[in-house]
Order: C-alpha cells, then sequence, then structure tokens
C-alpha cells in the first residue's frame, strides 16, 4: 500500500482528535491550527480539508467560534474553543486512543491472547 | 479584481444553496485566512492551491450542510410519504408478481408435459383441444404447437415476473438505505 493512501486512511479521524487537542489549551484560529498541524510531517493537511473540517465540528457542537478583531485592515479572525461537549468527546477519544495504542502495541509484540480489554 | 477576490467568488458561487449568513460566515473565515497567510510572506497562489479548487472546497461545505439539513417536520413528511407509497405499492406488486413467479411457469411445465406426454402414452381425459377466440378450436397438431407456444410464453412471463421482483424488492431496499443514512 502507497504511504500516501494508508496515511490518508488513518488520520481521518485523527485530525478531529487533533484538532480538538489543540483547542483545549487556548483559542486557536484556522491559520493557527493548519500550522501547529503541519508541524508534523504525518499530521500535515491541506486547508481545503481543514477549514470545512472545523465547520464540522462546530456544527456538531464541539468548538464554538468567537470572532475577534485584529489589526484594522486585516478581515477578523474566527477563533474555536472547545466546548463542554468537545470536552467529553475528547475524554472519550483519549481513552481510546489509549486502548488503541495499547492494542497495537501487545500485537506487536506477540501478546495477541493476554488483552484485558 | 485579485486573485483572492476571484477565487472567494467562485467559492460563494459553489455555496449557492446555503442561507446567505452561513455563506458569508464560511467567505469571512477564508478571506481572513488567505490574509494571515500573505502578511507572513507566502505567495497567493501557494496559498490558494492549498485551499483546493474553490468548487471542491465550496463542495466540501455543502457536504456537511446536507447531513445537517435536519428539518425534523420535513422529514417526517418525506418519511411518511415513501412509507406509505412504498408500502401501498409493495402490497399490491410484491404478492402479485411472486404469484405469477410461481404459477406461470408451473401451469407452463403442466401444459407442455402434458401435451408431449400425450403423444406418447394415452393419458386419460378428451384428446387436446386448445380453444381460440372466435370461437376456434384446435385440435391434433395444431393445438400441440399452440401449447407448446404458449407454454414457453408463460414459462419466460414467470422467469421475468422473478427477476422484476427481485429488481423491485432490490430498489425500494435502495430507497430505504438512502434516506436512512441521509438523516
Amino acid at each position: 500500500m502507497e504511504r500516501a493512501e494508508w496515511l490518508s486512511q488513518v488520520r481521518r479521524g485523527i485530525l478531529e482528535y487533533s484538532i480538538l487537542l489543540l483547542t483545549t489549551k487556548r483559542s486557536m484560529y484556522g491559520y493557527e491550527l493548519i500550522t501547529a498541524l503541519n508541524r508534523y510531517d504525518v499530521l500535515s493537511t491541506t486547508e481545503g480539508t481543514l477549514y470545512p473540517l472545523l465547520k464540522r465540528l462546530e456544527k456538531e457542537g464541539l468548538v464554538v467560534p468567537t470572532w475577534k478583531e485584529t489589526t484594522p485592515g486585516v478581515p477578523p479572525r474566527k477563533y474555536y474553543d472547545l466546548t463542554e461537549k468537545g470536552l467529553t468527546t475528547l475524554d472519550m477519544m483519549n481513552h481510546e486512543w489509549g486502548c488503541l495504542v495499547s492494542a497495537i502495541t501487545q500485537i506487536k509484540n506477540g501478546m495477541e491472547g493476554s488483552s484485558n480489554e | 479584481m485579485s486573485e483572492m477576490e476571484k477565487y472567494l467568488q467562485s467559492v460563494s458561487a459553489g455555496l449557492n444553496k446555503l442561507p446567505e449568513n452561513e455563506r458569508n460566515e464560511i467567505l469571512a473565515e477564508i478571506r481572513n485566512h488567505i490574509h494571515e497567510a500573505i502578511n507572513r510572506q507566502e505567495p497567493i497562489n501557494v496559498v490558494i492551491d492549498r485551499l483546493g479548487h474553490p468548487l471542491r472546497l465550496a463542495q466540501s461545505y455543502a457536504n456537511i450542510y446536507n447531513i445537517e439539513s435536519g428539518n425534523k417536520d420535513f422529514n417526517i413528511w418525506r418519511d411518511m410519504t415513501f412509507f406509505f407509497s412504498a408500502g401501498l405499492a409493495s402490497y399490491v406488486v410484491v404478492p402479485t408478481l411472486f404469484l405469477m413467479a410461481v404459477v406461470l411457469p408451473l401451469t407452463s411445465i403442466f401444459m407442455v408435459g402434458y401435451t408431449l406426454l400425450d403423444l406418447f402414452i394415452d393419458l386419460p381425459g378428451d384428446n387436446l383441444n386448445v380453444e381460440m377466440w372466435y370461437g376456434l378450436t384446435l385440435t391434433g397438431f395444431p393445438a400441440i404447437i399452440v401449447t407448446l407456444v404458449f407454454g414457453v410464453i408463460f414459462f419466460i412471463f414467470g422467469i421475468l415476473c422473478w427477476k422484476l421482483l427481485k429488481k423491485y424488492l432490490a430498489f425500494i431496499s435502495l430507497r430505504y438505505k438512502k434516506f436512512r443514512i441521509d438523516d
């Protein structure tokens, strides 16, 4: 399987997870999120993917936007914050992510049968 | 018109089905993004390239709204219309097709089988008489031919009914699945 094809399959859910994680610490706007994600090669994504995804997270009520004026003449920024619902979802994702990593680790170590899950 | 305005206008055109305030909000965010990028010395063509084809970007947004277009009253009417019409149609179509699919081939087999057997051994009952229209009655060889022809026609028709039934059921199932997922 091609690296790009496999990554795009794996990344589908991880991108949402990453965005929720990034917005926990502080309010983030789209350009910041893209820059933060692109710091990691495996997470790097395009704007054409990120912005509609943000809209979906907003519609699902996981993040809430706030418009803020910055410098005059520059269009206002749309900052995103995690909502209560977003926090609950993130907790779930953190838990499942842990399970996922431990499952893969166990398989790699050849202990398939000994899982407690 | 600047490259940015051209791009935004294309996105806007792709979002024409969205409510105006939603569309303006999306455009404002993209407008800000392009400004942020340009302020950091990124070339406009690279920025626009990364946003992707304007209609594709618009489509990605539109997909979200299609999923979200959950106007409950409308869905209730749509569901009711679907179940009522599909249910009513199925009530007639399904038993009719099934009955035809079973009865026609059986009749055909009986007709043809009896006629062919009768050629070799004298089966009980009268000699073969086929009542045609306008009071015309066929006997003997023409009667056998007519019986065989109609037997084959019945058989083919029965198979067609069976296929049609399968198609109808597949069609209804697909329709059902389709709008279940849409919700």
